[in-house]
């Protein structure tokens, strides 16, 4: 069985130009494949070729979402088969250069995966649907050429063309897509409020500040695919009757900025962007459609990332939400009209309008439609960028796609949404993503972050971590998030650390309660959500801290019992030595002891010991 | 707007759509607590202290949500209670709210919410970081640790008073309020007008000159208007037995709808200068006390030939006194007509899109006006040009600042305009050519001194300098460079301080200082206003008109006197 992908990418090899003679070679450098060494890998294989001048072509792309494998690199043949290898360093350059590509022997146990044969990792694309992704990790991100021959600016041409703008927003709303940026508004119905809002201006805007610790999707495809979120918000410029936009991306996102600038400078000179838009390659309707788009970078700030506040930061101004109503679609940057929508949500558009809205409802469940992409981590097997139809269960993506959990330890939570969102029990897996069942556990369905955690992670650790971040992201602005966030960090922090109370878990629901329901703006309103759902699924863990003083999972250092295993203890004094409380007696090659009074929890002894003496309980 | 029907507290009422819930609830006597919003200022909803239920799902804040049709809305309930009461336990743990060591305590809007909604402990502990204070302003004292982060100090100061100087840096917890980016407060931008200290609800702005003397609930209110310039700005001034507390804006009065400037509200107050308190006679040289009838008489004396110059502050009241003492010879110290005639008034500032400023420092004069264009100007609604040479402090608030010799570009550049307002005082006599030929422009003429145009009503032409052997009487609060407008000449000055300058004078005669007397003026815009006295001066000192009815009393007994000695010879 051919994976879709794969079967794609067989004919791009002709459109990328491909001939019949060279190899086309292609190198994942997506910031996660740069990171793991990808431009050292390029420059090997560049070394290697030309050293051996073999014809062949060397390309790059962006995420294909095996971010567990990489640095990756593909190698096609004239005939089509594809060769990944996953894993690859400089150092495997050479024996690649030399079998595959000088004797066209696949390096067979390198191959992560392959046109010719089934491998162990092709799972992880099985239960995969990829239409936001459709073209990461197999097109050349710089190359327009390549994003064209994969029938780029074809939905833009047939909305030009064939449809008028109203149409454009019907065939929206009939596909049912939702805004992937968070809260899941219909994407559609937003875009017929700010068609229908009165101005002669009106904005687009492209919010791809992504600031949730931990997830890069946004980013994937902005490094991966420009042109298709490029092309999505001009078609929906065109529907909505915008000639300005702006794509608002996060500072620390240079290679997403730096293809961008590319992209629009390309789209411009090939007419998709600019004055009179496909002006002479549409004869029916001389095209009256112009838009200037500009790209802002981030003001680094997770809040910058809420609609209104990135708003004020477009204008130069703190980066501080403001009051809604009234809400964008009637008065947005600069008062005019706007609209505003995730990275991924436009990236849905161009291939919704080429298949058809029908071929995307007919995706996911009643109410959520279409797939979702997820940036899969923490202790998953396969961590990496996957995108699934919308109805897929939890346990599906973690177990099927994802291979279970890494060590061969137990799934105890997958923490969904990020800070906003809440962390969802193993005995929740069947749940199926989708908006309503997602909320309904008290996550949220979020931009996309899926942290995967196993039975070493403490619970309320994990709701102090996501709190500890919104609390330091709050923009200071409503009393409930600035001073209530602080207050319940500082009880979930003392609860970690042995020092919680009778009467915390009531405070923290009450403070939570308030936050949620007062707050301003949506940091404020969901920050509590990762201690709500870990209070309602994991409330026991939080007594054991206050009452008993323990921590179940063995993860807070302050509540750990150090004992010295007799059996193992050869008597060295090393942990003795080391113990900065003199806490640990005993006499050399005899077993040693810990005086629990004068503990201090350092850990100072489990670091020294070289027999592994030291347990903690 | 088209009205609503809207249901608060089960009571059924109809107001116009698009008001805030909190606005509608006041217009009917329904109380919902307060702390960030301010009348004067736009919704904020930061504190979220006003929240209600207003429909379904999460409380909102009445404040900043507008009315809709058919809502019902509920401003009590225990919930709406609870979350109350805890905001203000966030706020009082959040910095350090010891009300009995507090200069604001019994005038603070948080303290009066904590007793009226019933806070009696403190469920966080409160307090345990120092934040800055800032103490190198010479009026305002900030203190960061009573700050609540409502940003009323901040909205006034871009949104009414036009002058962006405060900010707030970091985020969440670690907020603060910021000054012009992190300067010292005496070092920064800021103009003095004093409208954060007067809408900040705690104690972390802090009129200097007022801490420790008194609350504002122990003093006078009085109304007033300022005439330190003929913008003439409404004033409260609160006073506690004969001292001047403090001194706002009146949020109620036309002309300046609050917004006032450092003149008013400050510079009378810390003016340093020695008064004078009883009249001083140079006797061979040495200054000698004199009693009210001996000063009188001695003025008396001095009438024939005589002639009195004063300055454009004196009220049209004592102008009139003088008037009838000296007849036409009053004469005034500063030019009195306009180089142009003035064709705008203030109100024509509030829709022009373009302001050509002139030789006129609006941040250190006329300070209301200066806040009325730049909170337009600033923001972009309209346009700044300013023309001048030398130093002028508006200069940072504009790409558009031309010298005197490159007025053609300054006009190049207004003509874009669709409403423009020229602002001016002295104007060259090349300068007014120039501008006379822009007749679609409108003109706002800064009338040199407060009560120049009341100069001008009575006939009052300025003085021209001359030697000669006349007896001069100078009146006014500012009299410098006596000697050198009439030399040879005997010398009165009538005036509140002994200053240096005035001793050049043979006869020095003490009258009220600012806040000492009362009378009336006429503004720029032409209108009739009318300043109040709030204390009363010491002893000696005597208005303008009172010195003019002892003067004319000695004259008649003279006269009389004289008349006698006639008749007997
Ligand atoms: C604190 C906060 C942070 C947010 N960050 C992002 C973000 O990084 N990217 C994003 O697309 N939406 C973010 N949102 C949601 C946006 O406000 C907005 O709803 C979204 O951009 C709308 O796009 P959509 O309709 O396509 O989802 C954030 C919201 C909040 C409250
Ligand atoms: S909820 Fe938090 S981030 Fe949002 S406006 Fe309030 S303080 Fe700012
Ligand atoms: S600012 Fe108000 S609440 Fe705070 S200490 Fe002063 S009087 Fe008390
Ligand atoms: S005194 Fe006036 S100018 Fe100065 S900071 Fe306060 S409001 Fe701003
Ligand atoms: S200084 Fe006063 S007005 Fe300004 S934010 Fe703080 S409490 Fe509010
Ligand atoms: S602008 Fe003039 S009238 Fe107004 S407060 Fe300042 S000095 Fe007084
Ligand atoms: S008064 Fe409404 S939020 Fe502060």
């Amino acid at each position: 069985m051919l994976p879709g992908a794969i079967m794609h990418v067989a004919g791009s090899y002709h459109a990328a130009g491909g001939n019949r003679e060279g190899l086309i070679v292609v190198v994942g450098l997506g910031s996660c494949g740069i990171a793991a060494g990808g431009q050292k890998v390029r420059s090997a294989l560049i070394e290697a070729i030309e050293r051996r001048a073999l014809p062949i072509q060397l390309r790059e792309t962006g995420c294909v979402g095996m971010c567990y494998r990489e640095v990756l690199v593909d190698v096609f043949d004239p005939q089509g088969k594809r060769f990944t290898y996953g894993n690859v360093t400089p150092e495997r350059v050479e024996r690649l250069a030399t079998d595959h590509f000088e004797s066209g022997r696949p390096v067979r146990e390198w191959l992560v995966r392959s046109s010719e044969e089934s491998l162990a990792d092709d799972s992880f694309f099985a239960k995969q649907k990829r239409i936001v992704l459709r073209n990461c990790g197999i097109i050349d991100p710089e190359s327009l050429a390549e994003y064209r021959a994969r029938d780029g600016y074809q939905a833009l041409e047939k909305a030009l063309r064939r449809m008028q703008p109203e149409e454009v927003i019907q065939a929206v709303r009939d596909s049912g897509l939702r805004g992937r940026g968070g809260a899941g508004f219909p994407t559609g119905l937003k875009w017929q409020f700010a068609r229908g809002a009165k101005g002669e201006k009106k904005y687009l805007i492209c919010n791809g500040d992504e600031g949730d610790p931990g997830a890069f999707m946004d980013r994937s495809v902005l490094e991966g695919d420009p042109h298709t979120v490029i092309e999505g918000m001009l078609i929906a410029a065109y529907g909505i009757g915008a000639d300005e936009g702006y794509l608002y991306v996060r500072a620390e996102y240079p290679l997403a900025v730096r293809r961008l600038r590319k992209a629009i400078a390309d789209a411009t000179m090939a007419g998709f962007l600019g004055e009179h838009i496909m002006g002479s390659m549409l004869t029916a309707r001389g095209s009256e459609f112009s838009f200037q788009l500009h790209v802002k970078e981030g003001a680094g700030a997770f809040v910058c990332g809420e609609e209104t506040a990135l708003m004020a930061s477009i204008e130069g101004q703190r980066g501080m939400p403001r009051l809604r109503p009234p809400f964008p679609a009637t008065s947005g940057l600069w008062g005019k009209p706007t609209n505003i929508n995730n990275v991924e949500t436009y990236a849905n558009i161009p291939w919704i309008l080429l298949h058809g809205p029908q071929a995307f409802a007919d995706l996911g469940t009643e109410k959520s439609k279409g797939s979702k992409v997820f940036a899969l981590a923490g202790k998953i097997a396969r961590g990496g960028l996957v995108e699934v139809p919308m109805g897929i269960t939890i346990g599906e993506v973690i177990y099927e796609i994802g291979g279970g959990i890494k060590d061969g330890r137990a799934f105890k939570a997958v923490q969904m949404g990020g800070p906003s969102g809440g962390c969802i029990p193993a005995s929740l897996a069947d749940t199926m993503i989708d908006y309503e069942s997602v909320t309904q556990t008290g996550a949220i369905m979020g931009s996309g972050g899926m942290v995967v955690l196993d039975e070493t992670a403490c619970m309320v650790e994990i709701a102090r971590f996501f709190l500890d971040f919104t609390q330091k992201e709050s923009c200071g602005k409503c009393t409930f998030c600035r001073i209530g966030t602080k207050r319940m960090l500082e009880i979930l922090t003392r609860i970690t650390q042995g020092q919680g109370q009778e009467g915390d878990i009531e405070l923290l629901y009450d403070l939570a309660d308030k936050v949620k329901t007062s707050s301003l703006c949506g940091l404020g309103q969901t920050a509590p959500n990762p201690v709500l759902t870990t209070l309602r699924y994991f409330r026991e863990e939080y007594e054991a801290h206050i009452r008993e003083k323990r921590c179940p999972a063995h993860y807070c250092r302050k509540l750990l019992v150090y004992r010295i295993d007799s059996d193992l203890c050869t008597g060295c004094t090393a942990c003795a030595r080391a113990c900065p409380t003199q806490a640990i007696s005993g006499v050399v090659k005899q077993p040693h002891l810990i005086d629990q009074a004068r503990c201090i929890q350092c850990g100072s002894c489990v670091a020294k010991c070289r027999f592994d003496a030291v347990k903690t309980q | 707007m088209a009205l609503v029907k809207i249901k608060i507290d089960g009571k059924e009422l109809e107001a116009e759509e698009g008001k805030t819930i909190l606005k509608v609830a006041q217009a009917n006597g329904i109380e919902i607590p307060t702390l960030c919003d301010h009348a004067a200022l736009l919704p904020f909803g930061g504190c979220r202290l006003c929240v209600v239920q207003a429909g379904p799902g999460a409380l909102k804040p009445a404040c900043a949500t507008p009315i809709a049709s058919n809502m019902e809305v509920v401003t009590d309930s225990s919930e709406i209670r609870e979350a109350r009461m805890m905001v203000l336990q966030l706020l009082f743990g959040e910095r350090n709210h010891y009300c009995m060591v507090c200069e604001s305590t019994g005038q603070c809007e948080l303290q009066d919410l904590g007793y009226k909604l019933g806070l009696d402990h403190f469920e966080f502990f409160p307090y345990e970081k120092r934040f800055s204070e800032d103490v190198t302003h010479p009026y305002i004292l900030v203190d960061q640790n009573r700050c609540i982060l409502c940003r009323r100090c901040v909205r006034a100061c871009a949104d009414v008073g036009g002058h962006w100087v405060l900010g707030v840096k970091n985020r969440g917890y670690e907020s603060l309020i910021d000054i012009d980016m992190d300067a010292p407060f005496n070092d920064s931008s800021c103009t003095s007008c004093g409208l954060c200290v007067q809408v900040c609800p705690t104690g972390a702005l802090v009129d200097k000159r007022a801490s420790y003397l008194g609350r504002k609930d122990q003093a006078d209110l009085i109304l007033s208007r300022c005439d330190r310039c003929p913008v003439g700005c409404g004033l409260e001034v609160y006073r506690r037995s004969n001292y001047i507390l403090k001194i706002y804006g009146d949020w109620n009065c036309p002309t300046n709808g609050g917004v006032t400037c450092r003149l008013s509200r400050y510079a009378p107050l810390y003016d340093e200068r020695p008064r004078l308190s009883t009249p001083k006679l140079k006797e061979a040289g040495v200054w000698t006390p004199a009693s009210a009838e001996k000063t009188a008489r001695w003025m008396a004396g001095k009438l024939i030939n005589a002639e009195v110059v004063v300055e454009g502050s004196l009220s049209n009241e004592d102008l009139a006194a003088l008037k009838s003492l000296f007849g036409e010879r009053v004469f005034s110290l500063q030019d009195v007509a306009p180089p142009l005639p003035a064709t705008a008034k203030l109100q024509d500032l509030a829709d022009a899109d373009t302001y050509l400023v002139i030789g006129v420092d609006l941040n250190r004069e006329y300070g209301t006006v200066g806040s009325l264009i730049k909170r337009r100007t600033i923001p972009g609604t309209a346009k700044l040009i300013l023309v001048d040479d030398g130093f002028n402090s508006l200069a940072a608030s504009t790409d558009f600042v031309f010298s005197m010799e490159d007025l053609d570009s300054a006009l190049a550049e207004a003509r874009k305009g669709r409403k423009v307002v020229i602002v001016y005082s002295h104007l060259r006599e090349t300068v007014a050519e120039a501008l006379r030929a822009e007749s679609q422009f409108l003109r706002l003429f800064l009338p040199y001194e407060s009560n120049t145009l009341g100069l001008a009503q009575a006939g009052i032409g300025p003085h021209i300098a001359a030697d000669s052997e006349r007896t001069v009487f100078f009146v006014g609060e500012n009299l410098r460079d006596l000697k050198s407008r009439v030399r040879g000449a005997t010398l009165v000055a009538l005036t509140p301080f002994e200053t240096d300058e005035v001793k050049a004078a043979d006869l020095i005669v003490p009258i009220p200082a600012v806040f000492e007397s009362e009378g009336s003026f006429i503004s720029m815009d032409g209108e009739l206003l009318r300043k109040e006295r709030i204390l009363e001066p010491g002893e000696g000192v005597r208005s303008v008109s009172a010195w003019v009815a002892l003067v004319e009393a000695q004259r008649l007994q003279s006269v009389v006197a004289k008349g006698k000695q006639g008749g007997s010879q």
